[in-house]
């Protein structure tokens, strides 16, 4: 079946051709240097850029009662979180509030700014004003959470259900949903 | 046309390494969204997070262990493993089991590379000599000690050995290795890896090496020098977010050595050849995995073997088929799999006066299903496995393998697991055979004579496991084991007669009969300590004990297997991270005295230093059986199947590793 697949296929075949040709060149030349296996990074360290950046392409109601604070509160909601990783969001900023980061349970979720949670059972009690919510639970974001994390072939991906986005009253800048992919609630997509 | 091909391709490469080469974690908060999400995640394989939630004796291998052991050889990375027993019977030859019947045809293993089978259906056992692949690509080794673990196969009675390789996208780039010394005289590799457009990744190898011989009783050197040269590819495809493709295909072509001694008919009736067995063949290997959703894939494998090997005792050709499909989903607490699989056998043989196969050629093959639900309980506190593997065998017709397993968290650091399975091992080719083993001057031959009315050989299991982790720093597993054997196949005289060809002789006929009954126990340790954070501990101890009768009336001893396989054995390796990118290693192993085979107990250290001068580059240097100038790890006799042994002597080589 999958052999089948593979030979059907001429374009890769031509591409395999031009790769081995490309490798005696390659041989031919020396030119080696260059070309060194890109670095991975660890997974946990990944997000916790991907989500600050985050923090940097949204804006947060006015009238929220915690924006008069000057913290912002990133809250780490369920089991497995990487706290060290999450060590590089200290000193950085959101807009004038500086970022602080605690694990805390759903019922006390509520004071944050920001919730990565490993658990879909907080979309509910966080439907609320002002809470950016991110997981990377399949179906997050269908479900109704904000921002939902996948990866596509070892890299990072995310999604953004933009009424989730609205009922919180967050202001998404078009940066940030140009890459993203957009759904609805119930997971329609655009 | 093909230029521009080039250039994109060298563009595409490029371009997808260029922007995250070097970086240091901190600054991933520095770079632009875009740039993050050209980043890769080192992902952690699912499946390896599982190991330590079976209920099994498992034990896995890394790259790094196997590395940092020193070892060249799949044989030599399998000294680690807690059970398995490790034995040189020549310098290309080997003597592998895992609790219990050792010997160079030893028959109770399940042998796979990426899935594929490896053990050859001719004697149901490994041609180690021809199992090898380019060093540096394995991920790791999954060893499952007892009948757990297995949901295929007709051959995992006492164990199954899983070596994995890496994804072609984690060998990108090239890497040149090369090597020598005193008995590994020659040794390199080339590889190189590239990314075919965003989805599909592909790697390309070759290698080769000179083994010298080792040395015989009196001190000069053996006749078993061994050099297979052999290149391979694998392609990883991803055609879809969902869907993964993996291709691989290999061939090699070289030679083995032996020193083998043969019965005759004429003065002095017994002789030894030396022999060089070539040996060449090729493998091609496709697998393809879908996932329906995040609950619901499946998978399907097939592969396609041809192998062929000529020895004075019997030159043989074998092509083999196989194709199998898995099935898996979640369903509320139900984890259930299931599968089916063909595996076929073509073979024609050239006999020689000492081994005859009648017929010569043959097809025969075995089609096998199993059905496996895995049940959580007490909020995923416990797991809870009931299934069963069945097989239709050429030879034996239906066979059941029925397993229960239960697993049990005592606690985040503590887990408890036990298992009830039976297994069998049907007959295989081998009862189509007959061998001239032995003469007895001047006109009497001794010879094993095939058998049409073998049944399959069966064991029931039983096994407990404990694991846990003290502190972040240490770790523990252990295990124990009771495995009743039933209907072991064993030889009986039978009623002696005379044949007038090549020369008139009477031949003492033994009889292959399901015979012989008994039980083994044991139990397994592996401790892993992070002693610093710069040194790190891994001991390893098994014991077995094996008792084997021999059903009323029959008198070959019995002794002869279950003594061929050390009570005990253990090591301890250290490993120092030192400064200046330096490491250095030792490796000691204790194998206890094989009772039957008159093999004393032996003690091995082996070294490794290792330096890296700049990342891409690793040098190194390996002393391998430090205290002894020779040792032999085995005995000439039946269990090695008349091939001279050789002693292990004591070698160095130096190795260079290069990453462009």
């Amino acid at each position: 079946m999958t052999l089948y697949q593979l030979r059907k296929q001429p374009h890769n075949r031509k591409r395999l051709r031009s790769i081995s040709q490309l490798f005696m060149l390659l041989l031919l030349l020396g030119v080696w240097s260059p070309l060194h296996a890109s670095d991975a990074f660890k997974a946990e360290q990944l997000k916790v850029a991907f989500i600050y950046h985050f923090t940097q392409f949204i804006n947060w109601p006015e009238d929220d009662q915690t924006h008069a604070k000057k913290v912002f509160q990133v809250c780490l909601s369920g089991k497995g979180h990487e706290l060290e990783a999450w060590g590089n969001m200290k000193g950085k900023k959101v807009g004038e509030r500086s970022i602080q980061t605690a694990a805390c349970s759903i019922s006390r979720c509520r004071e944050c700014d920001l919730v990565f949670t490993t658990s879909s059972a907080a979309i509910k009690a966080l439907k609320k004003r002002g809470v950016l919510t991110i997981s990377e639970q399949p179906g997050f974001a269908a479900a109704g959470g904000v921002i939902e994390l996948y990866t596509v072939k070892d890299r990072l991906r995310f999604r953004i259900n933009v009424d989730a986005a609205e009922r919180a009253g967050l202001i998404i800048s078009s940066r940030l949903l140009k890459l993203a992919d957009i759904v609805h609630d119930g997971g329609k997509p655009t | 046309m093909q230029a521009t091909h080039i250039w994109l391709t060298l563009g595409i490469i490029m371009a997808s390494v260029f922007p995250v080469f070097g970086q240091a974690t901190a600054s991933l908060m520095e770079m632009s969204i875009e740039e993050l999400m050209q980043i890769k995640i080192v992902s952690v394989s699912k499946r390896e997070q599982k190991i330590s939630d079976t209920a099994a004796a498992v034990s896995v291998i890394t790259a790094d262990d196997i590395r940092r052991a020193g070892a060249l050889t799949i044989p030599d990375a399998l000294r680690m493993v807690p059970g398995v027993e490790v034995a040189h019977i020549n310098a290309n030859k080997w003597a592998i089991s895992i609790r219990g019947f050792n010997g160079l045809y030893s028959n109770k293993l399940l042998v796979l590379i990426d899935g594929r089978s490896v053990y050859t259906p001719l004697f149901s056992g490994v041609y180690w000599d021809i199992q090898d692949t380019m060093i540096e690509d394995i991920e790791r080794i999954e060893v499952v000690r007892g009948p757990g673990g297995s949901l295929w196969g007709a051959n995992a009675v006492n164990g199954v050995i899983n070596v994995v390789t890496k994804h072609a996208s984690e060998t990108q780039g090239g890497l040149i290795t090369a090597g020598g010394g005193s008995h590994n005289r020659a040794f390199g590799a080339l590889r190189y890896g590239v990314e075919l457009g965003d989805n599909a990744w592909l790697r390309l190898y070759g290698k080769d090496f000179k083994r010298t011989a080792f040395k015989n009783s009196v001190g000069n050197a053996a006749f078993d020098e061994w050099r297979i040269p052999r290149g391979g590819m694998r392609l990883d495809w991803n055609p879809s977010s969902k869907s993964r493709v993996r291709l691989s295909a290999e061939a090699y072509k070289g030679y083995a050595e032996q020193s083998i001694s043969l019965p005759s008919l004429i003065p002095p009736y017994t002789q030894v050849i030396n022999d060089r067995a070539r040996v060449s063949g090729g493998f091609m290997n496709a697998n393809w995995a879908h996932d329906f959703s995040e609950n619901n894939d499946a998978h399907i494998q097939f592969s396609y073997e041809r192998s062929s090997r000529r020895e004075v005792t019997l030159g043989q050709q074998l092509d083999i088929f196989d194709i199998d499909a898995e099935h898996h989903m979640e369903v509320d607490t139900h984890n259930l799999t299931w599968g089916l699989g063909y595996h076929l056998t073509r073979d024609r043989m050239d006999n020689s006066l000492t081994i005859i196969f009648s017929p010569t050629e043959h097809s025969y093959g075995y089609y096998s299903w199993f059905v496996q639900d895995e049940i959580s309980f007490a909020d995923g506190r416990g797991v809870l496995t009931l299934g069963s593997k069945f097989l239709h065998d050429s030879y034996t017709g239906f066979d059941y393998q029925p397993s229960g397993r239960i697993h049990w968290n005592l606690s985040e650091r503590q887990q408890l697991w036990g298992a009830v399975s039976r297994v069998v091992q049907t007959p295989s080719r081998l009862t189509d055979m007959r061998i001239n083993f032995l003469n007895i001057p001047p006109a009497t031959v001794l010879a094993i004579m095939p058998s049409d009315t073998l049944d399959s050989q069966k064991m029931i299991a039983y096994e407990v496991g404990w694991r846990a982790q003290p502190s972040e720093s240490l770790s523990l597993d252990m295990t124990g084991f009771y495995h009743d054997y039933k209907s072991l196949i064993t030889n009986i005289p039978g009623t002696p007669f005379f044949e007038p060809a090549p020369r008139p002789h009477l031949v003492l006929p033994l009889l292959q009969s399901n015979q012989l009954d008994g039980h083994s126990f044991g139990a397994e340790l592996e401790v892993k300590w992070q002693a610093q954070d710069w040194w790190r501990l891994i001991g390893v101890y098994g014991y077995q004990n094996m008792n084997l009768k021999h059903a009323a009336g029959t008198t070959i001893a019995a002794s002869a297997q279950a003594g061929n396989s050390p009570r005990q054995s253990f090591s301890i390796r250290s490993q120092f991270n030192l400064p200046s990118d330096t490491t250095f290693d030792m490796n000691y192993y204790y194998t206890g005295k094989l009772r039957n085979l008159n093999v004393s107990a032996n003690n091995r250290v082996d070294l490794r230093l290792a330096w890296r001068p700049v990342k891409a580059m690793q040098l190194s240097l390996v002393v391998q059986n430090l205290l002894d100038s020779r040792t032999f790890e085995f005995s000439t006799s039946a269990a090695s199947s008349g091939v001279q042994v050789s002693a292990v002597p004591r070698s160095v080589y130096s190795k260079i590793e290069w990453e462009f």
